[in-house]
């Protein structure tokens, strides 16, 4: 028989352990709670011993209040999920709905395809876009190398050349005047 | 459930942008080797 509300024992009749609880928070409500119905004040005295059916409300109450605070506990839990999954905006696959996941799932496939396709087709034009200018540049060194030959040629032909004629400025100024023609 | 965020459509299509650009300049690059 237990004789005051200290006495009981932490444990549940099937061995489990409750949860974390200040006894003497309980206590004080517990007795305030028989103090206000007035049909089992004797828990008020520690040294009288308590009936069956004192016990019997006592259990039940401690059932009450471990089911209130797993409630609480639950709705916390929930809350603190709400709370950190909100500022990023972290969304759980398995908590969508199946049409979600499954519009989901065809927007990344869109995404990649049009990745895939759009970026294939870039890549191709950068690739002939690379190749036109590798081209132009064989293209302008050759240029460059036949202007430079042309220019040798001009040269030699400059220093060999035994073509001269009168220009047009020597008739007036009476003195024949000879020139190259470079062209 | 998820806000649509215009902000997160620019951001994709800026990334769509310089990861298109990134290939076509790597396709580029790979050419003229």
């Amino acid at each position: 028989m237990v004789s005051s509300v200290n006495d009981y024992d932490d444990d549940f009749d099937d061995g489990t352990t409750p949860p974390r609880y200040s006894r003497s928070a309980m206590t004080l409500s517990i007795n305030r709670r028989v103090d206000e119905s007035g049909k089992t004040p004797v828990f008020d005295d520690p040294d009288s011993p308590a009936t069956q059916g004192q016990i019997a409300n006592f259990l039940r109450y401690v059932k009450k209040r471990l089911d209130d605070s797993d409630a609480g506990a639950k709705q916390q839990a929930e809350q603190f999920s709400q709370i950190m999954l909100s500022p990023t905006e972290i969304v759980d696959l398995r908590q969508l709905s199946g049409d979600t996941r499954r519009f989901k799932n065809w927007v990344l496939g869109g995404l990649l395809t049009f990745l895939l396709v759009v970026g294939g087709f870039l890549f191709s034009r950068g690739f002939g876009e690379g190749r036109d200018a590798n081209r132009i540049d064989v293209l302008e060194r050759s240029q460059r190398d036949l202007r430079d030959s042309i220019h040798g040629l001009e040269q030699l032909l400059y220093q060999r050349s035994e073509v001269r004629h009168v220009g047009p400025d020597s008739v007036s100024s009476g003195t024949p005047r000879v020139t190259h023609d470079q062209n | 459930m998820t806000k649509i965020d215009p902000w997160r459509f620019f951001i994709l299509g800026l990334v769509l942008f310089v990861v298109l650009w990134a290939l076509h300049a790597l396709g580029f690059a790979l050419a003229r080797l």
